[in-house]
């Protein structure tokens, strides 16, 4: 990997153009300052690149120490894109990134205004480098956060613009490639008042929304991760996630609020800690679906699933736990294929059987839902809100706390076919 | 990375930028007037700009955050499509900044003051003045001629920026190859071919030119009136602006430039290389705005001549209108070229989303997606028994095809006819007449079917399935989207009006399954029922419930195998006498017998040799059992050995799709095996056999 300061000159209408002014490797960016021993480039090739603006003198950036080792050539042309590192006042303030050669180049360019600089502006941009398909969003707080940084740095003390404070970021910058590179974070000091605390954190999809009937399954062990400071709901409800409770029933038992019970699964949800399944009822219909194939493929999974459903010593053959598994079939309830098999199911725990299906997805859940006949609901009838063919009788029960018997009997004398899906 | 199912062009405008000798210009964009999009800097909720910017990218699945009001709400949504967001929610965040830089903006307005100004609104585009975003987007040539990608805050600029060549043309002249074409009613062809990235690019990027390359712009003198000015421009490019959503960014943008960027701008540099159709039409447009400035007609009014009058700018304005909708996008360029631009959409799956996923409702699900997307893919044979089902009305698709009016229209508009149920009485919109048959009736080469079957599902214009046969199972397709219920009833009840209702067949098809001619009260009935299981799986309604098999070789045959081979051994213990013609034979069968003793030794090892005892042997599944192994092939071969020779034969031949691969359905169909002996050899099988049904 390989970072790089940029330096540039105040803009002006004819003068010089923007400037390298730290980079890190030397040589990425541009080939003049004579690089330092290279730092080996590495994993997913992020790079640090900051711009910073020195003003009047000739410039002087402050280069490492000059060994004149033959390097590779930059990795892009500096020319050809500078215009959108040190860009005009209008992109300054915001996240600007661009392509070339393969490469990304994320920056924040800040523009301060001061009487002090020449051309009364000084523009710099900390830019990170970065393989054109890596996933950056990880990035983007890095640039702007660092960009905050150096523009305090900047107004309280011209840290960048003065030459002797501006000597030290290379190192600094140096610091904080090496450091995201290798550990993902750093804590770099500056001053006195100052200090880099960096932290690279994956950005993960937004949790799917908790449904009352949801029943959460936990794929970690939450008692032992959970410490006193943990949120109190949170404390609550968790004895009380064993794979059987619906969030509704889960608030329930544990005498909490039913949405601060669903915030706090929806986060652990995002976390991982959890999977979704649907209740466990014998009156529920399951069948296979297309992935069946690849339990009968994957021999671990075989294993685990012999392990899991069965509560008895003798390990139960595979290709009688699959036919069991291919006999469940769309229509048919459990309750009626438990009968069914009533002889085969000696030492196999029915609910770890169909919910080791449903978590592993070879599983599936055929639901009830409530259609009208003739298509059209009567609004004014009440059940008619879940009557649209987008509820199915889990969540209409759960709703409405009753049972499907209940609401059976609600429906009764209207129009209404039950269709499976 | 996460990729959403759902279809998300997040187009926000397109921009073209032409650079000339008189300097960058920023000669058109569409939407008139594009909204902006959230940045990401601090979301402090202001609502004085709330009206500013427009509604969110629907996607069509997407329930809002059932009243989650909590700060990262905003910031949660930008990272995936799965969600649909309000407009207040995106404008809020952005207003700040936005609100800031307005501010700026509005410092520098000051000192140049152009006649255009005046009107405001119009000079702005996306938030910028017009002159610095083409200034912005007229990159340097080097970066030309490739990606182009810049992002300011999660406003994603894309484009594919093309520079004239040095010797003042377009496009490298090549005497030999004719690469290029009068393409007329080029509804794909060669603009596909040309997308295949680089392929053209090194051709025509690297190297000295010839010098005939003057011949075009005599040509072009004599069509346009601008003569001279064919060199003028220099550059131009056609800006895509994208806001994709955080976790789905490189897989939009990828997407976009693939399939609609960059064949968009080879189009134009092809148009632009034959006669100067760019810079003409660019003049055009430019021409009109200063017409429009000078006699102060309004900014509706000027876009409306503009499109009437720049086939370009309509071009673009199609491309945007349609993409936007994730639809198929149609242009026209120069009267000459016709261009289509698409976005690949999903149109069936395989797996089910869990209930967390983001769920597709209403997509169809099946694993029979034999279709592979050119002809030396493996699956080809199938394909020739696949059969089209038809998503739009057939008139309708004939009379597009007659619209196009190209040379192999008249054969297409043939297939599209007899993919009519006229071939088995199956009934209007489904086939369940096969391609093979197809070819023969409108005596059309089978390849070419393919060919035409493959464009017609490329266009969206069908879906391929397994033909439809009432003796197949079909069930509710678990991810039908039940809530299209109530729009598809009265289109039901007008197509069959006097058979049983949507709902009501819904909850036959809900039961343990069945044939589907178990639900056709009588013989007379069957063309209209299998219309309706059309219409069911065409809506996604329906899907084929199909069988699946493995082999199980059971403790017995095992035994009895290994009882085998140690009489074997036995007998091989004594040196058998060498002699006969036959003794090669015997050398393969020692040999084959040595592997079996090796392997079945080791597992006795494995096992501590208690040999004979019940816990050694355990029922298996062969997984392949076209490739087994020398062990499995002895337990097939103890397995088959009590049936007679025809059905080992057929066993032989079916063998190989008992490896949960393949659906029992279409082996008769593949291997042309009578559906009734396919039965017949499984039943033999019976106890071996183990079925999984699904799609």
């Amino acid at each position: 990997m390989f970072g790089g300061v940029v330096g540039t000159r105040p803009r002006r209408r004819q003068s010089e153009s923007p400037q390298v002014v730290h980079q890190v490797p030397s040589g990425s960016v541009t080939s003049t300052p004579p690089p330092p021993p290279p730092s080996t480039s590495t994993v997913s090739s992020t790079s640090a690149a900051n711009s910073d603006g020195n003003h009047p003198a000739p410039m002087t950036p402050p280069l490492p120490p000059t060994s004149p080792l033959p390097t590779s050539p930059p990795l892009f042309d500096f020319e050809t894109v500078s215009e959108y590192i040190i860009p005009k006042q209008e992109l300054c303030d915001r996240l600007v990134t661009v392509c070339t050669n393969k490469y990304r180049i994320l920056g924040y360019p800040v523009c301060l205004e001061d009487g002090k600089y020449a051309r009364n502006e000084f523009i710099f941009n900390f830019a990170i480098v970065l393989d054109e398909g890596v996933e950056y969003s990880t990035y983007k707080s890095v640039v702007r956060k660092v960009a905050k940084l150096f523009r305090a740095l900047e107004e309280q003390s011209g840290f960048l613009s003065n030459e002797v404070t501006a000597m030290g970021v290379f190192a600094l910058i140096e610091q904080v490639l090496e450091d995201l590179n290798n550990y993902s974070e750093c804590m770099i000091p500056i001053n006195e008042s100052n200090t880099i605390n960096i932290k690279l954190f994956p950005t993960y999809a937004p949790p799917p929304q908790v449904k009352a009937f949801h029943v959460p399954v936990c794929t970690v062990q939450l008692e032992n991760l959970m410490d006193v400071n943990w949120d109190l709901t949170m404390q609550k409800i968790v004895p009380f996630i064993d794979g059987i409770n619906s969030v509704r029933r889960i608030s329930e038992l544990a005498d909490a609020d039913y949405n601060l019970t669903r915030k706090c699964i929806e986060h652990l949800l995002y976390y991982g800690c959890l999977i979704m399944v649907d209740v466990f009822q014998f009156s529920a219909i399951y069948a296979c679906t297309a992935e069946i194939s690849i339990l009968v493929q994957d021999p671990s999974l075989q294993e685990e699933c012999q392990a899991y459903v069965s509560y008895s010593s003798p390990r139960i053959p595979f290709p009688f736990l699959l036919q069991l598994y291919t006999s469940l079939t769309q229509g048919l309830t459990l309750k009626k294929w438990c009968m069914e098999n009533a002889t085969k199911l000696k030492g196999i725990d029915v609910r770890r059987f169909i919910s080791f299906g449903i978590v592993k997805g070879f599983l599936y859940r055929s639901h009830r839902y409530p259609v009208p006949a003739e298509g059209k609901v009567d609004k004014a009838l009440p059940l008619a809100r879940y009557l649209d063919g987008g509820h199915h009788f889990d969540e209409i029960c759960t709703d409405l706390q009753a049972s499907e018997k209940e609401v059976m009997g609600m429906l009764e004398g209207r129009d209404v076919q039950i269709v499976h899906r | 990375m996460q990729r959403s199912t759902n279809p998300n062009p997040c187009l926000i405008a397109i921009l073209l930028i032409v650079r000339s000798s008189s300097g960058v210009n920023f000669v058109f964009h569409y939407p008139p007037k594009p909204r902006s999009t959230p940045t990401h800097a601090p979301a402090r909720r202001h609502s004085q700009y709330a009206a500013y910017t427009i509604s969110g990218t629907s996607s069509p699945s997407s329930p809002s955050t059932s009243g989650s009001s909590d700060d990262d709400a905003d910031d949660r949504q930008s990272r995936t499509t799965a969600r649909g967001r309000t407009a207040t929610e995106r404008s809020d965040s952005g207003s700040k900044t936005r609100s800031r830089r307005r501010q700026h903006v509005k410092d520098e307005d000051e000192g140049d003051g152009k006649a255009r100004d005046e009107k405001g609104e119009a000079v702005r585009v996306l938030g910028f003045k017009e002159e610095f975003l083409a200034g912005l987007l007229a990159p340097k040539e080097r970066m030309c001629k490739t990606k182009f990608e810049l992002s300011i805050d999660d406003m994603v600029f894309l484009g594919y920026p093309l520079h004239v060549r040095p010797d003042g043309t377009w496009r490298k002249q090549k005497k030999k190859r004719g690469r290029e074409r009068n393409g007329s009613g080029g509804y794909d062809g060669d603009m596909d071919m040309e997308g295949n990235p680089d392929a053209g690019n090194t051709a025509m990027g690297n190297g000295g030119h010839e010098d005939d390359a003057d011949d075009e712009d005599d040509d072009e003198d004599g069509e346009s009136s601008q003569g001279g000015n064919f060199g003028n421009m220099t550059m131009f490019h056609v800006v895509f602006v994208l806001n994709p959503p955080e976790l789905e960014y490189h897989s939009r943008t990828q997407e976009m430039f693939d399939y609609v960027v960059k064949r968009f701008a080879r189009a134009l540099k092809y148009e632009q290389a034959k006669d100067g159709y760019v810079w003409r039409e660019a003049e055009k447009i430019v021409r009109l705005k200063d017409k429009a400035n000078h006699e102060g007609i309004s900014f509706a009014d000027l876009w409306k001549d503009i499109l009437d009058q720049s086939s370009l700018a309509y071009a673009i304005s199609r491309i945007y209108i349609d993409i936007s909708q994730s639809k198929i996008a149609h242009v026209f360029l120069n009267n000459n070229l016709g261009l289509s631009l698409q976005m690949p959409i999903l149109t069936e799956i395989s797996v089910m989303p869990s209930i967390t996923e983001p769920q597709v409702p209403g997509l169809p699900l099946t694993t029979a997606n034999s279709f592979g997307d050119d002809d030396s893919e493996g699956d080809n044979l199938l394909a020739k028994h696949f059969t089209l089902l038809f998503l739009e009305d057939v008139d309708g698709i004939l009379k597009d095809i007659e619209a196009e009016a190209t040379d192999s229209s008249a054969s297409l508009a043939r297939f599209v006819e007899a993919c009519k149920p006229t071939m088995s009485y199956v009934s209007i919109l489904v086939s369940k007449s096969r391609f093979l048959q197809i070819s023969n009736s409108c005596g059309i080469p089978l390849h070419e079917i393919q060919v035409m079957a493959r464009h017609l599902v490329h266009w969206r214009k069908a879906r391929a399935i397994p033909p439809i046969h009432q003796r197949d199972t079909y069930i509710v397709s678990p991810n039908a989207d039940l809530k299209k219920l109530h729009t598809l009833i009265p289109i039901y009840r007008t197509l069959f009006p006097t058979l049983q209702p949507l709902p009501k067949l819904l909850t036959l098809l809900s039961g343990k399954p069945k044939p589907f001619s178990a639900f056709i009260p009588s013989r007379a009935h069957r063309p209209a029922y299998l219309e309706i299981l059309a219409f069911l799986i065409r809506h996604g309604l329906a899907t084929q419930l199909r069988n699946f098999a493995w082999l199980r070789v059971t403790r017995q045959i095992k035994r009895a195998v290994a009882a085998e081979e140690r009489r074997a051994k036995k007998a091989n213990a004594d040196p058998p006498l060498n002699s006969q013609p036959q003794e090669k034979e015997r050398e393969r069968e020692r040999e084959k017998e040595l592997t079996k003793m090796t392997s079945s030794i080791s597992s006795l090892l494995s096992h501590n040799n208690d040999s004979d005892s019940e816990g050694e042997y355990e029922d298996s599944i062969i997984l392949e059992p076209h490739q087994a192994s020398s062990i499995e092939s002895s337990w097939l071969e103890m397995m088959t050995r009590d049936q007679p020779p025809d059905i080992k034969a057929l066993f032989d031949r079916i063998i190989k799709y008992l490896n949960g691969q393949h659906a029992i359905e279409k082996v008769a169909v593949r291997e042309g095996i009578a559906r009734k002996d396919v039965r017949r050899v499984l039943g033999a099988f019976d106890g071996f056999v183990i079925y999984a049904r699904h799609w």
